[in-house]
């Protein structure tokens, strides 16, 4: 498999994006075991991919993978100990795949300065990868959030639990504010948020879409240009932890409601069930698709590895 | 994205113009559902004002197009307004 750069315009219908940020409202729906074994499976069909750990302040995606103690982390390019990121790579005991493991970074990590922020995301801008998927941090920090604007994609994780959706949707709502921030000048936007705070005091936290309302109606090209790029984004939502008594059309009627509310297009790509032996896996620091090949949460993780890459397994081997 | 004041009864539903008085019923069932504060999709998304709103307009929706006078009455209104053909 070729290592393709398959941007063309970000913006247009044709961008496939390969850089997905892999995020959830809280801790414990699973990204890093979601993020770890899309990325087993996704080398398995031939693709090289990269795993980062950019879950700054709890990183774990080394354990999960198998790997307790890597000699080198993301922690060594930030502090100037390797020049590039590239060199922060470690190779996998799987066949194309890698990892930028978090393993070593300090405990105070989490709170990166802006200008390493930005000397992060480019750098990972220029790696040269397949697909690379990012763990994220949990909740709604500005280093999460950050991860899904400059890219304009990624996949949110959340279970079928009201706490889980809950922040959910409070993620989805700060990517959204953050996206309209991003293209506005900042004191266009802070003039606009106060606007709409005048009229609702939770408009820019609870209610983003005020600030796109009022926007078009102060600059209807303006706001229909934030409009448009709002639509263009590939966000991607996956319903992890869905076991045999809960209702399978959670995650698309999630995705119905932000399209429909807040004019933000996500994909559902799939539930993801319920498995009492991903704990063994975790615990055994195993791949849990390769231990349990036809379970039906490994089959569930095919489905939505083909709705991120396009092509079924069969096409994506024999290519 | 149109706001909720600006769809017509149709769109609310979500169904075409010429929906049947069962698909009128299937489809204001599912939604009464989806804005219910319990059904879990939904939850956390909407105050509880928003969520009256909805429900109260889905509700004027529903006993508007399963009437057929009422009906009739609402689609001229909409064709003279040129939404509806």
């Amino acid at each position: 498999m070729s290592s393709g750069k398959f941007r063309i315009n970000q913006y247009s219908s044709d961008f496939i994006p390969h850089i997905w940020p892999i995020g959830g409202g809280k801790g414990g729906t699973g990204k890093s075991f979601i993020t770890s074994n899309m990325g087993i499976l996704l080398a398995r069909q031939g693709f090289k991919t990269l795993l980062i750990d950019a879950d700054l302040g709890a990183p774990n995606l080394h354990t999960i993978v198998g790997l307790p103690n890597p000699a080198i982390s993301l922690s060594d390019f930030l502090n100037k100990r390797v020049p590039t990121l590239q060199e922060t790579v470690l190779e996998m005991p799987i066949h194309n795949l890698f990892l930028i493991s978090g393993a070593k970074n300090k405990l105070d990590i989490a709170n990166l300065a802006h200008e390493q922020k930005m000397k992060v995301l480019r750098a990972v801008s220029r790696l040269d990868y397949d697909y690379i998927l990012l763990d994220l941090g949990t909740g709604t920090s500005f280093n999460t959030i950050d991860f899904f604007t400059v890219w304009d994609s990624g996949i949110f994780v959340c279970n079928p639990e009201p706490t889980s959706i809950e922040n959910i949707y409070r993620l989805i709502r700060s990517v959204y504010a953050r996206k309209i921030r991003q293209v506005l000048k900042i004191d266009r936007f802070r003039s606009l948020a106060e606007k709409a705070e005048a009229q609702n005091p939770d408009a820019t936290i609870h209610h983003p879409e005020y600030l796109l309302d009022m926007l078009k109606t102060m600059d209807p090209e303006q706001g229909g240009k934030i409009e448009r790029i709002l639509k263009s984004f590939q966000f991607k939502l996956v319903l992890n932890q869905v076991r045999r008594q809960d209702n399978p059309k959670i995650g698309a009627l999630v995705c119905k409601i932000v399209e429909r509310h807040l004019g933000m297009r996500i994909q559902f790509i799939g539930n993801v069930s319920f498995d009492e032996r991903v704990h063994e896996a975790v615990c055994r620091k195993e791949s849990f698709v390769d231990q349990y090949s036809y379970s039906q949460a490994t089959l569930d993780l095919k489905v939505i590895i083909k709705a991120i890459t396009g092509v079924t397994e069969e096409q994506a081997v024999a290519s | 994205m149109k706001k909720l004041e600006d769809l017509n009864f149709y769109e609310l539903l979500e169904v075409t113009f010429d929906v049947s008085p069962f698909e009128v019923h299937r489809a204001y069932k599912e939604k009464i559902q989806l804005y219910h504060d319990d059904f879990l999709a939904s939850y956390s998304f909407f105050s509880r004002e928003e969520r009256e709103e909805i429900l109260a307009k889905l509700d004027e929706a529903y006993s508007t197009l399963m009437d057929e006078k009422r009906r009739s009455r609402y689609d001229q209104l909409l064709i003279e307004r040129g939404i509806a053909a």
